[in-house]
């Protein structure tokens, strides 16, 4: 490999692909969007929540007398009040009179045996009349163990755990308090490398496919491979590209934080926790995936005949490399278990997984599993760029015709 | 000493050949027409070289070395297939193809402008590509495989396209890489610039190379014995004669079957004022048609 070539050619794309308008519209132009998306979908959701903690009015009729509830008495549960009615024929009038009532419900006689309660809403009612459903269980809850219990008993019963406290111990023994959302902070970094490592493939991915491909429609592919090896060009693209790729994340990154006094207390409410083998490991597995990921990418997506088709095979790569957040509430769940060991050994898992391991608990990862998944995946990646490198030759030399696989095959098995 | 030699080349593309056998020498210095008809395998040859495409048996020296990525930056190739990025301005393209050719960062730019200068695009150097004709286009590929000036120019059809003022601008360029020392390899279907350009010929027809040699020795091999004889007054008859045939610009054609000096004597001898006597040497045209027509023609 000769470097000064690969140093020309990576230049040349960088050049090339940060002069684009596109480019420029879509790094400069994605915050805004985003922004303006997110405020967009806000909307709902404020909507739902001003319902949701608005006062709400519930009828309630006990048939049961278990709730010993007196017919005109109005019992208070957090944001919901409930007007308790004589029989279901009143609270129908009340629902059908009164436009504040929700729904109401009637607990059957036999309840304590059955456990049957009838909830009924008005006929263009979009939403059930099970959405009051938790302010009545805690009402329920309320008057069936306020008789028999203390007050202190009782509320104990309504809500078993008002306040939780986190320990965690070390393996010296000593135990350190840990905030309620230290959990979400340890899920920052592997959070967000996923995040950077998947948009750095999926934007230079696209640059990738379409460099080549524009390469291959103005017939350039001859000039290139008289002047550079196929290793030294793809090389070269994966670097020029790949950094075009990761300075387009960098500004999304530094324009999030520019807007850090308005977006990152609310994003970030809490601590960030990052074991520091976390920290230190996770630019050398970004690279390397990415190197592993866009190699792939460019090998077999230059086996497209046109630029649609080199992006749908150059695209089967970035989908496997989610295949962790699949099983990302496993490894959530057990980040030492059988699962997230195996994925830590897969070249196309490993980055993220490993990622994730640290974070979420450094202590349970031994050195020689990270040193070994490491050695495996840059190991994987060198053999990928050097398949690849093939497949990209073949691929650049194609007509407009792709030949069968086991032409290909033979190819790629007697190029040196 | 030969710069470029193959030794028994053989390609083939599935169940297509297109080399068999292939053995020709490059001498330095010295500007070689590699001919035949379209689909012959000049280009694959061509690609062969550049290490492109692989052969499936036989030998490649470059320089007397075995084909290898180094030994490449000293050739120049401009392909028969061949585009510049549209998008681009010329001058960043000549300027990318220059540090890939090895050129240095400081002088890149410079060389590039003055191959622009030589091809007479200088004024086009901030245009984009495709705002450039067909022919500029063409120009611009010749001056960005030259401008690093390498020991070897390959040229694949280089006149293709081109009007005759363009054509004979290139024909001057090649002519002046002659002069410099440099070696060129010219594969073109245009027979007037081989007579004009080549010092030595190879003329494949399916695969396979059929004739090769110096021009003079190919043209003299494929020449009938017969001589060109321009003269004044009446043109006696001698012994060793033939035919003769008057041609279109008032010369004669003398079917011999004498040795020619013989015939000039006698003729002399008779008392024939003649101003030219040289021998009829076959054009290329004719030795192509000819030799290809006979390996073409289905059988």
């Amino acid at each position: 490999m000769r470097w000064h070539k690969v140093r020309v050619i990576a230049r040349f794309e960088l050049v090339t692909t940060v002069r684009r308008l596109g480019y420029l519209v879509i790094t400069l132009g994605m915050p805004l969007f985003t922004l303006l998306y997110a405020s967009l979908a806000l909307v709902p959701t404020y909507l739902v929540a001003q319902r949701e903690f608005g006062e709400k009015h519930y009828g309630i009729v006990d048939e049961s007398g278990a709730l010993r509830l007196a017919a005109g008495q109005i019992v208070s549960v957090e944001h919901a009040k409930f007007s308790v009615y004589a029989s279901e024929e009143q609270a129908r009038e009340a629902l059908l009179r009164d436009e504040r009532v929700a729904s109401y419900y009637v607990v059957v006689a036999d309840y304590l045996h059955t456990g049957i309660v009838h909830g009924y809403t008005r006929g263009r009612a979009a939403i059930g009349p099970w959405d009051g459903r938790d302010d009545l269980a805690k009402l329920v809850r309320e008057r069936l163990v306020s008789a028999s219990l203390s007050p202190e008993a009782a509320e104990r019963v309504v809500t078993p755990l008002p306040q939780r406290r986190a320990f965690r111990v070390e393996s010296d023994g000593a135990r350190v308090a840990e905030p309620r959302e230290a959990a979400f902070g340890r899920l920052v970094l592997p959070v967000g490398f996923v995040f950077l490592l998947f948009t750095s493939v999926l934007m230079s991915g696209g640059y990738l496919l379409s460099a080549m491909a524009t390469e291959k429609e103005n017939k350039v592919v001859d000039v290139l491979l008289s002047a550079a090896s196929s290793d030294e060009i793809m090389a070269g693209k994966l670097v020029g590209l790949g950094g075009a790729g990761l300075l387009q994340v960098t500004v999304w990154l530094l324009m999030t934080l520019a807007v850090r006094g308005l977006l990152m207390r609310w994003l970030l409410p809490f601590d960030v926790r990052v074991p520091w083998q976390a920290l230190v490991i996770s630019p050398v597995l970004f690279l390397a995936a990415y190197a592993f990921l866009g190699s792939l990418m460019l090998g077999t997506g230059s086996l497209g005949t046109n630029v649609r088709e080199s992006h749908q095979l150059g695209m089967i790569w970035a989908l496997l490399g989610t295949i962790p957040l699949v099983f990302l509430p496993v490894i959530l769940g057990e980040p030492h278990g059988a699962i997230a060991r195996v994925l830590t050994w897969l070249p196309l898992s490993a980055p993220a997984t490993l990622v994730f391991r640290l974070s979420l608990d450094a202590s349970g990862v031994a050195l020689w599993e990270v040193c070994g998944a490491i050695l495996l995946l840059l190991l994987s990646t060198v053999l990928a760029v050097r398949v690849s490198a093939r497949l990209f030759r073949i691929g650049l030399l194609l007509g407009p015709t792709r030949p069968p696989l086991r032409a290909l095959w033979r190819q790629t098995r007697s190029l040196r | 000493m030969s710069v470029v030699e193959l030794e028994d080349v053989r390609k083939s593309y599935g169940d297509k050949v297109a080399l068999e056998g292939l053995s020709v020498r490059v001498e330095r210095g010295a500007v070689f027409g590699l001919l035949g008809p379209n689909g012959a395998g000049k280009t694959t040859a061509l690609r062969i070289i550049m290490d492109i495409v692989r052969a499936d048996q036989g030998r490649v020296l470059l320089f007397g070395r075995p084909l290898a990525r180094e030994l490449l930056d000293r050739v120049g190739y401009l392909p028969e297939e061949r585009g510049l990025y549209t998008k681009h301005r010329v001058l960043d393209v000549m300027t990318y193809l220059g540090a890939l050719r090895g050129l240095r960062d400081g002088e890149v730019r410079a060389r590039a402008r003055l191959w622009l200068d030589r091809v007479g695009l200088r004024d086009v150097e901030q245009l984009p590509v495709e705002k450039l004709s067909k022919g500029m286009s063409q120009k611009v590929q010749i001056a960005a495989t030259l401008q690093a000036e390498p020991e070897i120019c390959i040229l694949d059809e280089p006149f293709s396209g081109l009007d005759p003022v363009n054509g004979a601008l290139i024909r001057s360029l090649i002519q002046s890489l002659r002069s410099s020392g440099q070696t060129v390899i010219l594969s073109t279907h245009q027979m007037a610039m081989v007579e004009t350009l080549c010092d030595s010929v190879a003329l494949l027809s399916r695969g396979k190379l059929v004739e090769s040699g110096t021009m003079a020795e190919v043209r003299r091999r494929h020449t009938a014995p017969e001589v060109r004889v321009q003269h004044t007054g009446p043109l006696p008859d001698v012994e060793g004669v033939a035919a003769r045939e008057t041609l279109a610009d008032g010369c004669l054609r003398l079917t011999l079957t004498d040795e020619a000096s013989r015939v000039l004597g006698r003729l002399i001898h008779a008392g024939a004022q003649i101003t030219r006597f040289e021998p009829a040497l076959a054009s290329m045209e004719d030795i192509f048609i000819r030799v290809v027509g006979d390996e073409e023609m289905p059988r």
